[in-house]
């Protein structure tokens, strides 16, 4: 039997999770099911039956030195089906009647955003001192150039990006406290 | 250490503090609370291994074991102790519950 894989770009912000679970289990359904990603969202999948699969993401950078994760989830029933940049792929079949949850709790859906908020958080600081001394440096000749203002530009870029990021998963931390059905 | 700071648990703590009462590996936990609770509590396993990292720093729980990479955990004396705690402020709630439900059962007819 020959394996057909497919490769499809499909590209989520960090505070997408939920899109991009919901995208995966559409792939499934038409029979596409995720084999690998590349960490630029690149997904290869494998061509089959179509299925209705739930597919969970979990965020936790420290689990990779971990073998009782996996095994915890392996023994609930979930398969992993990849891991990127700190991101971990669950999925199972959909049995009807029943909803398929990682999380049982919102305290611990909470917990979970706050790791993601830690990674915004992280990927900035480099960022926030750069910030906070170029403009000092933009009074130097050498400085004041086409590419310190690019790159003035980029990291002034990121940084809003982030804000955004950053209230989009405050908002929904909000919403899990406040009881809103995710 | 004090006790009345860890109260009062949450529903999934509380049951999977009740199931560590004898040494258990996370999917033992799991069936373990889905009994206790009557099918009511269910605990997923993103939930569980989130619980089991926080209830080990507060030193709560225990690893006792490793088993087929599965850690085994159980209560340490900590843990009893707010568990027994728990136990006794529910029994006190239910109790002065069900003394004021009687009291007033006439009142409503």
């Amino acid at each position: 039997m020959s394996e057909e894989l497919v490769r499809r770009w499909k590209f989520h912000w960090a505070w997408e999770d939920d899109k991009e679970e919901q995208w995966l289990e559409a792939q499934a359904r038409a029979g596409l099911h995720l084999v690998r990603a590349t960490p630029f969202c690149r997904y290869t999948f494998r061509r089959g039956p179509g299925q209705a699969m739930a597919y969970r993401l979990d965020y936790n950078r420290r689990v990779g030195s971990d073998p009782s994760y996996r095994r915890l989830f392996e023994d609930a029933g979930w398969e992993h089906a990849l891991s990127c940049m700190g991101w971990e792929y669950w999925r199972k079949p959909v049995q009807p009647g029943a909803r398929a949850e990682i999380f049982s709790d919102s305290a611990s859906k909470i917990e979970k955003y706050k790791r993601v908020l830690g990674l915004i958080v992280l990927a900035n600081v480099p960022n926030a001192v750069n910030l906070a001394v170029l403009p000092a440096a933009w009074h130097t000749p050498a400085s004041a150039s086409f590419t310190g203002g690019v790159a003035y530009g980029l990291m002034t870029g990121l940084a809003l990006l982030s804000l955004y990021g950053a209230s989009r998963i405050l908002r929904r931390m909000r919403q899990l406290r406040a009881g809103v059905p995710s | 250490m004090e006790i009345g700071k860890f109260l009062p648990l949450s529903e999934a703590t509380y049951y999977v503090l009740l199931a560590l009462d004898q040494p258990l590996h996370g999917y033992a936990v799991m069936q373990q609370v889905e009994a206790l609770s009557g099918g009511v509590v269910t605990i997923g396993p993103g939930t569980l291994y989130g619980a089991f990292a926080n209830m080990e720093k507060q030193k709560l729980i225990e690893k006792v074991g490793e088993e087929d990479r599965r850690k085994i955990y159980a209560l340490t004396g900590l843990g009893r102790a707010v568990l027994g705690e728990q136990v006794r402020r529910v029994e006190l709630m239910a109790r002065s519950g069900r003394a004021y439900l009687r009291q007033h059962e006439g009142e409503a007819a």
